[in-house]
């Protein structure tokens, strides 16, 4: 009975599953992670502000699940890649963005609806973002100038957060800056493809700016 | 269409959940815990909306959807905000809105009208907070008996036109 069960359920199942559960389990450790790490880095006042711009950072965060959902992807068609990828997105999104402000609302004076306040914006936005992000992921396992665009996007939704480390001195560019190129450089250079060097370019130009003006917009609540 | 696991739905349906609940659980149907110190622009508008709902702005006037107040600066970064923040703004805006028609008003009936709501303002958290409370309570006190020099000298630099915008913007 239990063989007819488990012979019954298709391997790519279980593996997702197991993506999916490793998302969730990201989600919740590194949410907490940056919140502490942010308040740790303002325990040292101003020598700790590279830890702050690294906890309240979005890049680093983001890449991480990308980089999980996108493994999620591999081998798959384009419907089940993005229905995976932009699922385990979404469920480390969410439980990152929870356990954030979960950590947030036991540190602060105004408890966990203060925090649920201030981090709602990104709480709206995280299933649209996810989906978008699942399709990409997927994408970025093509070969042509579509996966070359797709390839290259983590690196471009970083810049903004890496070209302004630069701009705060060597710290910062340590902290936050080089980790951020680091992760989000992974699929490029794993892909083992030549990428063409004006979609590379054009794609951080374009990307770096979209997610610059995305950001400010969630940042502020705008929502 | 391709069966998805349980693990999948679960993960859209939590997903969702979580982003429909932030679109319900605004500013407005979310109650703060008292006696906060600190708080986000999230806090500062709760206040403002909570204080706009027990003030009453002069007619043809209108509250502004938001406070000024920013969640984060140029640069990302989030604002803490005092507490009574939110309710301070809104109560010098309506202050401000009253000394505007009070100043500005052509019969002694819609004078004294304007100025008796500005005795309101002396009992307000603003006032209490205000470093310049005798300046604040001799203009009040004064355009009471009719004397609006100083009144009218505030209102020039302060006053609040009817479209929301300050007379010296």
């Amino acid at each position: 009975m239990s063989d007819q069960m488990f012979a019954s359920k298709p391997i790519d199942d279980i593996v997702g599953s197991r993506f999916l559960l490793f998302a969730l389990a990201c989600g919740a450790f590194l949410g907490i992670a940056a919140k502490l790490i942010g308040s740790l880095g303002r325990s040292f006042k101003s020598a700790g502000a590279p830890l702050v711009m690294l906890g309240m950072g979005t890049a680093v965060w983001v890449t991480v699940g990308f980089l999980i959902a996108r493994r999620s992807a591999k081998d798959r068609t384009l419907l089940d890649g993005t229905v995976w990828a932009g699922t385990t997105m979404a469920v480390y999104l969410s439980v990152w963005l929870l356990s954030y402000t979960i950590t947030f609302g036991l540190q602060q004076d105004g408890g966990f609806a203060a925090a649920w306040l201030n981090e709602r914006a990104y709480f709206i936005v995280a299933p649209p973002v996810s989906a978008i992000l699942g399709l990409v992921a997927t994408l970025s396992w093509r070969h042509g100038w579509l996966g070359d665009v797709c390839i290259t996007m983590p690196v471009a939704w970083s810049l903004p957060e890496v070209i302004r480390s630069l701009s705060m001195g060597w710290q910062h560019l340590l902290v936050v800056g080089l980790p951020a190129l680091a992760l989000a450089s992974i699929p490029l250079a794993t892909a083992h493809r030549l990428t063409n060097k004006k979609i590379l370019l054009l794609t951080l130009c374009l990307g770096g700016t979209i997610a610059f003006l995305f950001l400010r917009v969630v940042s502020n609540g705008k929502i | 269409m391709q069966r998805y696991p349980f693990g999948i739905w679960l993960g859209i349906v939590f997903s969702l959940s979580l982003a429909l609940s932030a679109l319900y659980w605004s500013e407005s149907r979310l109650p703060l815990k008292s006696g906060a110190s600190w708080g986000t622009v999230a806090t500062v508008n709760q206040e403002y909306l909570a204080a706009t709902a027990r003030l009453k702005l002069p007619d043809g006037y209108k509250w502004p959807k938001e406070t000024p107040y920013r969640a984060a600066d140029e640069n990302g970064d989030s604002l803490a905000y005092g507490a009574g923040c939110g309710t301070q703004w809104a109560e010098l805006y309506w202050f401000d809105s009253w000394v505007s028609v009070a100043a500005s008003a052509t019969t002694p009936v819609a004078r004294d009208a304007a100025t008796r709501n500005l005795l309101g303002f002396l009992d307000t958290t603003a006032f209490k907070n205000i470093a310049e409370q005798e300046y604040y309570r001799n203009m009040i006190l004064d355009a009471q008996k009719g004397e609006l020099s100083t009144l009218k000298e505030y209102a020039g630099f302060n006053g609040i036109l009817p479209n929301g915008r300050r007379v010296d913007e």
